[in-house]
């Protein structure tokens, strides 16, 4: 596993397209268990470390020895564009349910309930079209955003995973958030 | 927005963002000069900013991990664990998840636990734990959740529990805004010390009472769950050890689990020393201490301050107006040094008993009543029966209605709280009784009755006990199971239809089950052997024989129903010693005026499901088909009856060929009903039909009492 993921990855900053389709699904698996983990372990009192869950995933799926650095920032790059996805389709199924689309609505346990009130608070597809617009505008600074905001990535680390210096992420980041806030204020 | 342009906007709106207040416009206007619409996007992006604080600041990765997480829960629902089908969650914790679960094999609802996968690291270690949670689950107590059988899937592993309809004590104490009464808090505590008394006997320690692993039924009944599991959680070296793997989570992730647990940890736990059952007073103490109280007597802003609370202070003096005594009790549990505790639970059970006399409250130990009996209910209920046999039946049947009202009022709001979770949630298996009744005929009710032992639906019983059922080949057993299934459905009101050779299979597998249990309960199913059944049956048949005569429904229903539900323990120890019964729905009990300390009543429950079936049967016809669909539906609720006998209804006219219905005809159409509905009742009338055949024919199977219908129930209603 370490060395297909790792393999995968060096081919992709190599150019392969074909990694890529490959590594997905790896990565969203190793995800997906690490957030059970996450998930059972956690004792309802804690916050969640943001970067912890990718970084494990990153190390469990990663050997560390055969890597080059700018694989990490493409790792980080792939689970913040699952991450956006898997909110993004969780954030649709809700609205269809609150239309009442499935009937057999289940009860949300007390921290479901905790979530879906917050997840009001930000209009999660309204932020993925905003996202895809500043996409076009400005790739970089859609990317920050995806980095930050989706993967929990801080400053240094996207800086890392972007190429570029901590500065310059954090002007996209404060451009970035107005801008978005704007358009999603703007279309409601 | 063209590229020089957005290059443009974003120099002057992070120039902009280096300067304050007036500076800031300032700053913006001369950038801008001339270039109004400039101005104007730079302005409202600076606005936006503003406003934006904060917003995007807490990552959406959290919600993603728990949506992932979830989604993993989900997908477990309706998926096979061995041979539990999955069917919801019931709550997650530390300590892993509980799923509801059906086990297809027996034919019951149990709780399934999936163990965190951390705790599956440490096989030796897993072992210990299986060996202790058998060990308590042997004991075969009441007060003990009994453990049907652990394993693993997928690397987890998973503990089959019993299934119990009803709320922890952290819900319940969550739930309600009152403090519990004086006497439901000695009567759970009591009932723990018994459970933990009995554990203790036999060597084992629980290490880890708290709120999360006491459950109190509807029926005031507590289950004390989790022996042996505390070996298996993180001990007091994982605030010192963490995993190699990725260090700062667990050891986050440690203290956690410790920060749920700790509060109740005993001050020699929290030490690391050796533990013993006097571990279990403390916890059990602090227990108290906050059922009283409503707040835990140590706590503190971090672990190490409540370890240190633990090790050091004294609890917060008593607030609530309790007896001195009681607050004495409540103390000496939490001595810090352990030879100052009661040196045994049965020494606390003793002194919580004493308490409760002191009280004054005779009937609060009066044990299986619901905690939230009314006095004057009670000496009300007291009154009835102390009445004559006719009219206490009168009585009841007439005060049913009024029950209903009375009780909403009277509950408090412990109860009435905990009554409204069951409607969000839990099934509620409702009520109990068993009983006897002779064969009533529903089709020809003005038919005189034959003599007793003639309405036997096996005339030929005394051949038929010439031949054992267990000395019978296959073939022998299936013919013989066909003919007796023919006379069920004759005494539901059927004409002679005849039994498809598939039906009789299926039916014939029950007997052969039933048949297994005869002189020895196998551990993992049901604790009665066929002859405790009959013998608990034939106990309370003249009580139920009585009501469903009035009624006029077939007695049969009102013999093997409560029967066949013999794995529903919800009253196992009632007064009246009843483990069979009838379960309703907790809405339909209530529609029906039965209260919930009336649960486990025989008396209020036997006119009440008489009533029940002759409702249904008023609406779907009295003919066998119908009978036995009300049967199949019989504990769905009434609501959920009705839906499920229209939606039959349907596919009876779409289907001409099944003009004439029969049990099959559900089991044809299975498919097509929702899957609860499905998984509950594809066994549930053949099963009904394999008690009917075994109880009619008990010389065949080694019984030693008439059949069941037989006895004759006119003049030994209560």
């Amino acid at each position: 596993m370490e060395h297909e993921v790792t393999g995968l990855l060096q081919r992709w900053s190599d150019g392969d397209k074909e990694a890529l389709d490959r590594l997905v699904p790896l990565v969203y698996d190793e995800l997906r268990r690490a957030a059970r983990r996450y998930m059972r372990d956690e004792n309802n009192n804690h916050t969640l470390q943001t970067t912890a869950l990718v970084n494990e995933v990153y190390l469990r799926l990663v050997d560390q020895k055969q890597t080059r650095w700018q694989n990490r920032a493409h790792f980080f790059g792939i689970a913040a564009g699952m991450m956006r996805r898997i909110l993004v389709d969780h954030a649709r199924r809700r609205k269809y349910q609150k239309r009442g689309g499935d009937a057999a609505f289940v009860q949300l346990s007390l921290r479901e309930a905790e979530a879906f009130a917050r997840e009001e608070d930000l209009d999660l597809l309204k932020l993925d079209e905003a996202l895809t617009e500043l996409a076009k505008l400005d790739p970089r600074r859609s990317r920050v955003v995806e980095l930050r905001f989706f993967a929990g990535l801080d400053m240094k680390e996207t800086a890392e995973a972007l190429h570029v210096s901590i500065a310059t992420v954090l002007r996209d980041w404060n451009m970035a958030k107005a801008w978005l806030y704007r358009y999603m204020k703007d279309e409601r | 927005m063209n590229g020089i342009r957005w290059q443009q906007l974003s120099l002057i709106f992070h120039d902009a963002l280096r300067r304050d207040g007036r500076a800031r416009g300032r700053f913006v206007r001369a950038a801008c000069g001339a270039d109004e619409s400039l101005r104007r996007q730079v302005e409202s992006l600076l606005g936006s900013y503003e406003q934006a604080a904060g917003v995007f600041d807490e990552p959406a990765f959290e919600r993603a991990a728990r949506e992932l997480a979830q989604e993993e829960s989900a997908a477990l629902i309706g998926h096979t664990i061995g041979q539990y089908r999955i069917r919801r969650l019931l709550g997650a914790g530390g300590m892993g998840e509980v799923y509801l679960a059906d086990d297809g094999r027996l034919n019951r609802q149990v709780a399934v636990k999936l163990l965190p996968l951390h705790f599956a690291a440490d096989i030796e270690q897993v072992r210990r734990f299986q060996l202790e949670a058998r060990a308590a689950s042997a004991l075969n107590h009441p007060n003990i959740l009994t453990i049907h059988e652990t394993g693993e899937h997928e690397n987890r592993h998973y503990i089959v529990m019993e299934y119990v309809a009803g709320a922890t004590l952290r819900e319940m104490m969550a739930s309600t805004a009152d403090a519990l009464s004086l006497a439901d808090v000695l009567d759970a505590c009591v009932q723990v010390c018994d459970a933990l008394s009995a554990a203790h006997e036999a060597g084992i320690v629980h290490r880890d009472i708290k709120p999360e692993n006491i459950m109190l039924r509807p029926d005031g009944y507590v289950k004390v769950l989790d022996f042996g599991l505390a070996k298996l959680a993180v001990t007091t070296n994982a605030l010192t050890e963490a995993n190699d793997e990725d260090k700062t989570r667990n050891v986050e992730t440690a203290a956690g689990v410790l920060l749920g647990t700790i509060r109740y940890m005993s001050p020699e736990q929290v030490r690391g020393l050796t533990v013993d059952e006097r571990a279990d007073v403390w916890s059990l103490g602090v227990v108290l201490y906050e059922m009283i109280e409503n707040r835990a007597p140590f706590v503190g802003a971090t672990t190490a301050d409540t370890i240190v609370s633990i090790l050091e202070r004294e609890p917060a003096p008593f607030t609530m107006k309790i007896p001195s005594s009681l607050q004495k009790c409540a103390l000496k549990a939490l001595d810090k040094n352990r030879n100052g505790r009661f040196q045994t639970t049965r020494e606390f059970a003793d002194e919580l008993k004493r308490i409760k006399r002191e009280l004054g409250s005779a009937d609060a130990f009066a044990p299986r009543r619901s905690f939230k009996a009314n006095l004057s209910d009670t000496d009300q209920f007291a009154r009835e029966q102390t009445a004559a046999p006719g009219e206490l039946k009168t009585a009841m049947l007439a005060n049913a209605s009024t029950h209903k009202t009375k009780n909403a009022l009277q509950f408090k709001s412990w109860s009435a709280q905990y009554w409204k979770r069951l409607v969000f949630g839990a099934v509620c298996a409702a009520t109990l009784v068993f009983a006897f009744v002779k064969v009533n005929d529903v089709s020809k009710p003005e038919t005189p009755r034959p003599t007793a032992s003639a309405s036997s639906l096996s005339p030929d019983s005394a051949q038929a006990s010439a031949r054992l059922y267990r000395n019978m080949n296959s073939a022998e057993r299936l013919a013989f199971v066909s003919e007796q299934a023919l006379r069920v459905s004759q005494a539901l009101g059927d004409g002679a239809t005849t039994l498809p050779g598939s039906a009789a299979q299926v039916v014939k597998q029950h007997v052969d089950a039933y048949d297994r249990r005869r002189d020895d309960a196998s551990p993992e199913a049901f604790k009665e052997t066929l002859n405790e059944i009959y013998k608990r049956a034939a106990l309370y048949a003249p009580l139920l024989s009585f009501h469903f005569k009035r009624q006029n429904v077939p007695a049969l229903v009102g013999i093997y129903i409560p029967m066949i539900e013999s794995e529903y323990h919800d009253c196992l120890t009632s007064p009246h010693g009843a483990q069979g019964k009838f379960q309703f729905m907790e809405q339909t009990a209530r529609n029906y005026g039965v209260r919930p300390e009336d649960r486990c009543n025989v008396d209020v429950i036997a006119p009440v499901a008489a009533r029940y079936i002759k409702d249904r049967a008023g609406e779907f016809g009295t003919d066998a088909a119908s009978m036995t669909l009300v049967i199949a539906s019989f504990n769905r609720g009434n609501r959920l009856v009705k839906d499920d006998l229209q939606k039959l209804n349907r596919f009876l006219v779409a289907d001409s060929s099944n003009a004439k219905p029969d049990f099959w005809f559900l089991l044809a159409h299975a498919d097509e009903l929702d899957d609860q509905f499905r998984v509950e009742n594809r066994h549930y009338v053949p099963r009904f039909f394999a008690a009917a055949i075994i109880g009619e024919n008990p010389q065949a199977f080694g019984l030693p009492t008439r059949p069941l219908s037989s006895l004759d129930a006119g003049n030994e209603a209560r």
